[in-house]
């Protein structure tokens, strides 16, 4: 265990090493923080559509763009390199599980983007924009769990993809595939609430959700009570199909394992 | 005891048939013809535990898939391997711990990171005792004198620094056995002495067991008493470094300078190898006789000016052994093996 948490930690410290990329991302984040903001105020303006008003969907779109740190998705991008330069034979051989230790990775760089990225970016698009608390104990209980949710999913399909890469040597259709629908499905764009039927359904059976959606409802008091408890054991059978899933492929990767150069 | 053990081992690659032309991407898609690729076969042997042995081959010979199923990290098609006895694969994590391995072509170190902090994640990775890691870190400072670049990033670091530090990383949860893969490659000849130096003095004052593969054949000739030689997936030779120099010529090469050009002159035993008129470069074979009786004769004939005698490399032998078992030259040979393994299978 001690290992996973030091690979947390070197995790955490090698993220800093980047400082200008915080930089980048925190003015990128606010500049698309405005353009959504100036979408909603045109689109809503004063009064309520469906029942949201623009206070919420400001609210809704500064929670989106804090969705950054805690989805891991972007994790095959390490895996994909390393296998593609062949440094995979040496994580495999060290004494640990591998996608345990890509888990310590993701998550000391999510904790990195919350403290460096996230936390600045609410805090100035707040003051520029205002930001509502979430609307009740309960509703940021919801929202918790709802992240560990996104968590969970978001690494098992980024970790789907790296994965697929141990077969057809590269992920750049899978990640795209799975970026388009990310996109779409994830809500974070248009929230699933103005989604058209039959499309909402859809959305609401598919794990995108968790990605941008979900969290942000909860926390606004859009999901509750039953309704809430439903989209939860949707992401929590999402989470444990897509993490057997992932133990499957891995067993069966680490046998057809061809790794690359000399 | 012996602490690697191989026998009968084979690792086949299969790689799917592709096609040329407008539809050659789709028919590649629906293919199910592959070629067959022998990158080892029936390979055996057997290492002591306390050994140093030099792996070596021309490129594509399949040192670098024997290294991986002797780490676990591929799993042979047939065939037995026991390392520290345990099927490395079906072990892979226990393995690891009794395994030390330094790839000069890549890094183990976290590059963003102090070299220390590497050191501190390989300590909990393999759940090292602080005692332990101590006294072994101790070592490494002082043998490999880390101590001036500790703490600096290992993207600043020099490749000699770099490599001092991964042999460290290697070594510090006191592995049994030891593999490098090119350790010495693109180093000064100072660090590469340095390197060369710490590696004997692991092998024998801790008693690690190096298995070394190379290109550089003097790293073999100063660490390795013992040489596996592979070609094409097979063993060619397997034995003591003296062994394979008495075996494939026991020659000296004599270059002569005569007081004046003798002309074509007459070499009991010797073949001329270079002619420069006054000077001559000649090899000859020990069991024609001694070197001093061949070069006083010479000298009675022809008078001498200067003479120098020199073993003939341990590099001209193995070129001698890699063309005698492949027909072909080191360079050529990844090229060629394609060629000569491919069988189409339906």
């Amino acid at each position: 265990m001690t290992a996973y948490i030091t690979y947390f930690r070197k995790s955490f410290k090698k993220n800093s090493a980047y400082r200008t990329t915080v930089w980048l991302q925190i003015v990128a984040s606010l500049i698309q923080v405005g353009i959504q903001v100036a979408v909603w105020t045109a689109l809503i303006g004063i009064g309520s559509v469906d029942g949201i008003d623009l206070d919420q969907m400001i609210t809704y779109v500064i929670l989106n763009a804090a969705m950054y740190a805690f989805i891991l998705t972007s994790l095959y991008k390490d895996v994909d390199e390393r296998l593609r330069s062949g440094d995979i034979a040496i994580d495999i051989l060290r004494p640990a599980r591998y996608p345990l230790l890509i888990m310590a990775d993701s998550l000391g760089r999510a904790a990195y983007r919350m403290l460096f990225m996230v936390v600045p970016i609410v805090t100035v698009s707040s003051f520029l924009f205002g930001f509502s608390v979430p609307a009740s104990f309960s509703a940021g209980t919801g929202f918790v769990i709802a992240i560990v949710l996104s968590i969970l999913i978001s690494y098992s399909i980024g970790y789907l993809i790296a994965l697929l890469s141990f077969w057809f040597l590269t992920t750049f259709h899978f990640s795209w595939a799975i970026g388009a629908l990310t996109t779409l499905f994830s809500g974070s764009f248009l929230p699933l609430w103005f989604f058209p039927e039959p499309w909402a359904t859809v959305a609401k059976m598919l794990p995108f959700q968790f990605l941008g959606f979900v969290p942000a409802a909860a926390w606004m008091g859009q999901l509750t009570g039953s309704e809430l408890a439903m989209t939860f054991v949707v992401g929590v059978l999402w989470s444990a199909v897509l993490l057997m899933s992932t133990q499957v492929l891995w067993n069966r990767a680490t046998r057809q394992l061809v790794v690359q150069g000399g | 005891m012996a602490i690697v053990e191989v026998s009968g081992l084979n690792k086949e690659f299969r790689r799917n048939r592709r096609y040329q032309g407008a539809f050659g991407a789709v028919r590649t898609l629906f293919s199910r013809e592959y070629t067959v690729h022998h990158a080892v076969q029936d390979v055996n042997f057997s290492i002591e535990e306390g050994e140093a042995v030099g792996y070596v081959g021309p490129n594509g010979a399949g040192k670098s898939t024997t290294i991986k199923m002797l780490t676990g990290i591929l799993v042979p098609t047939s065939g037995e391997i026991l390392v520290d006895g345990r099927v490395p694969h079906q072990h892979r994590q226990e393995n690891a711990k009794v395994l030390g391995a330094v790839f000069g072509q890549r890094s183990q170190l976290w590059w963003d990171l102090p070299v220390s902090d590497s050191f501190e994640l390989h300590q909990h990775v393999y759940g090292i005792s602080d005692d332990n890691y101590r006294r072994t870190l101790g070592f490494c400072r002082e043998v490999l004198q880390l101590d001036s670049f500790l703490q600096a990033p290992v993207r600043q670091l020099s490749l000699g620094q770099r490599m001092r530090a991964e042999m460290a990383m290697a070594l510090l949860h006191e592995p049994k056995l030891l593999f490098l893969d090119e350790p010495t490659i693109g180093l000064d000849v100072l660090a590469k002495d340095r390197i060369r130096e710490f590696l004997r003095t692991i092998n024998r004052e801790r008693n690690v067991t190096i298995i070394l593969t190379t290109h550089d054949l003097k790293d073999i000739e100063e660490i390795c008493p013992r040489l596996i030689m592979i070609n094409q997936g097979q063993v060619m030779f397997d034995n003591t470094v003296a062994h394979l120099k008495s075996t494939v010529g026991d020659e000296r090469e004599i270059k002569i300078e005569f007081v004046s050009d003798p002309g074509s002159i007459e070499l009991m035993g010797g073949n001329l190898v270079r002619d420069e008129g006054a000077r001559k470069t000649i090899r000859f074979a020990q069991d024609h006789g001694s070197v001093m009786t061949f070069l006083s004769d010479v000298d009675s004939r022809y008078p001498i000016k200067d003479v120098s005698i020199e073993e003939v490399s341990i590099e001209d032998v193995i070129r001698k052994l890699y063309i005698q078992t492949g027909q072909n030259a080191p360079d050529e040979s990844e090229l060629d093996i394609w060629s000569r393994h491919r069988a189409v299978t339906r």
